[in-house]
């Protein structure tokens, strides 16, 4: 192993594991100590990870609080060091660390979760935005036909617990209990922030196969395990305008009959 | 192919950050460019393209990056370099700079600069690393010398030695960071204009000002407070040395209101101003 290669080794498992092999390459200062020399880098290194994952997670911050939010922190960062090079995606490994991390509080596992989607939203990949006016140049006859494309930032999220309540009041700094109670949710951005709302289980299904590329009919279709037959075309026009006017979609896919 | 010598004088920039973006888009400051934290940026679409497009529209700009980590033993990151050209093809910037530090080893980013020991195995591994990167990216790039801390025991020349044997081997360019001088001088007991006085005037293409902060027995390069004295007198003997270099302030943290960096910035002009009169 080459003198840089051991030296920046044993500088990086110092500043990972504590581990001082480095002091012995290291100069005595005259003013300050090594030891404290050294520790600009120990200290500064933990103590930007906790201020960026702080950044990516207020909720999570707010609901255990700050002290118990540098200690769990500065576990992850043991665990999973960044292998990212911004400091925007090292709230990555979250969730799965926090499943384990709070066993006992699984709900702090699916609120990390929602903030990284809610995150992942902001730098989406761009997308044209379909209008309701782009959706009444295609002649309603034809509408069975037509695919939808979904904006690159719109995704949904499974949830056990009530992530609507649990997210609202951690961002109010509010504690409330939490509660179990399967729900769907969607992200999405629109006019450069984040969204989401909580759906019903048919606008789940429905986003789930325009994703799959079923066409409007057979959306439909799909929704008579929900409505009746004269409720289920009504419910998706509606809903597709309210996508439209969320800017949720950016291709309304005009296809002759398969 | 490499494109060489393309570095215009730019004059007084500041760093772009998110809290400035509707000042800067509504009130048209009279800056003369922006330094971009080329990560913030390397990312599919969304707001921080968004702003970026709007305001590249108005301003030149260079890209200033923290994860190239020249210095590391690690293969170089090419995935990371295509973002970082893909984005330079968008934005067209007037340079590309980083840092000559490392930043981790084993897959590993510590996300801080971590500085290298002045010996010619790490000349021979940069250099090496910087011609790969330039020749990836098609133009020459800037290598800023950082503030460090500790000094190894391996290091047998001075940082000034150290950063000008890399920038004659590779061929780049030195972005100059005033304050890291300061900074490095004060923890390590050097004469600051020691490095001034090597540096390869030819090579110095940008200088960075920045605030830091004083610890007593060290200093710590933080980003977070005014420029103090001793580094404005320093920028002053750089300038006196150098002549006219595109000079801009770095605010990382404790981020004010942009009059307030105009303000400071106004101060970097007056300086360069007077070493005019004087070259004059």
């Amino acid at each position: 192993m080459s003198t840089l290669e051991t030296l920046q080794k044993q500088f990086q498992h110092y500043l990972l594991n504590a581990d001082d092999a480095i002091k012995n390459n290291i100069v005595k200062p005259q003013k300050g100590g090594q030891a404290r020399r050294l520790s600009v880098y120990g200290e500064g290194y933990y103590l930007r990870l906790i201020e960026a994952l702080s950044t990516e997670s207020p909720a999570l911050k707010n609901r255990i609080g700050q002290n118990a939010f540098e200690k769990m922190a500065r576990a992850y960062f043991k665990k999973h060091p960044s292998s990212f090079f911004s400091v925007r995606h090292i709230a990555t490994h979250l969730p799965a660390f926090l499943r384990q991390y709070y066993s006992t509080q699984p709900y702090l596992a699916e609120l990390a979760q929602f903030e990284i989607a809610l995150s992942n939203t902001l730098d989406a990949a761009d997308a044209e935005i379909k209008t309701t006016h782009d959706l009444s140049l295609i002649p309603t006859e034809d509408w069975g036909n037509i695919r939808l494309q979904l904006h690159p930032s719109v995704h949904t999220l499974k949830f056990e617990w009530d992530m609507a309540s649990l997210y609202k009041s951690a961002m109010e700094n509010k504690q409330i209990k939490p509660f179990k109670k399967r729900i769907a949710m969607t992200v999405w951005r629109k006019q450069l922030s984040p969204y989401y709302y909580t759906k019903e289980p048919a606008e789940t299904a429905m986003l789930e196969l325009a994703k799959e590329n079923k066409n409007f009919q057979e959306i439909c279709q799909c929704l008579t395990d929900f409505f009746s037959e004269k409720d289920a075309a009504p419910y998706a026009v509606n809903t597709l305008v309210r996508w439209l006017n969320e800017e949720m979609i950016s291709g309304i896919v005009s296809q002759e009959k398969a | 192919m490499i494109l060489k010598n393309m570095f215009p004088y730019l004059g007084f920039g500041l760093g772009l950050r998110t809290n400035h973006y509707h000042t800067i888009l509504t009130e048209r400051p009279t800056v003369d460019w922006f330094e971009i934290l080329t990560e913030n940026y390397l990312v599919p679409g969304g707001r921080p393209l968004y702003y970026l497009d709007k305001i590249r529209e108005h301003y030149p700009l260079v890209m200033h990056g923290v994860s190239l980590s020249i210095g590391s033993t690690d293969p170089l990151n090419f995935d990371y370099l295509a973002k970082v050209k893909a984005l330079a093809k968008r934005i067209e910037p007037k340079w590309i700079s980083d840092h000559l530090c490392w930043t981790g080893v084993n897959g590993v980013n510590l996300h801080d600069l971590m500085p290298l020991p002045y010996t010619q195995e790490s000349i021979d591994h940069v250099a090496a690393r910087v011609l790969a990167v330039q020749d990836y990216l098609g133009r020459q790039i800037l290598l800023e010398n950082v503030s460090s801390y500790v000094a190894y025991t391996a290091s047998h020349l001075q940082e000034w030695e150290f950063i000008s044997a890399i920038a004659e081997k590779a061929d780049c360019m030195i972005l100059l960071d005033v304050n890291n001088i300061y900074v490095s001088s004060f923890n390590h007991g050097f004469n600051p204009i020691d490095y001034i006085n090597a540096v390869p005037k030819h090579r110095v293409k940008q200088i960075h000002l920045a605030g830091h902060l004083n610890k007593g027995n060290y200093i710590i390069d933080t980003h977070d407070h005014t420029i103090i004295d001793p580094v404005w007198d320093l920028y002053k003997k750089t300038l006196q040395r150098l002549g006219p270099v595109s000079t801009m302030i770095e605010r990382d943290d404790h981020i004010p209101e942009l009059p307030l960096l105009l303000k400071e910035l106004a101060l970097a002009k007056n300086i360069a101003r007077e070493i005019t009169h004087e070259y004059a």
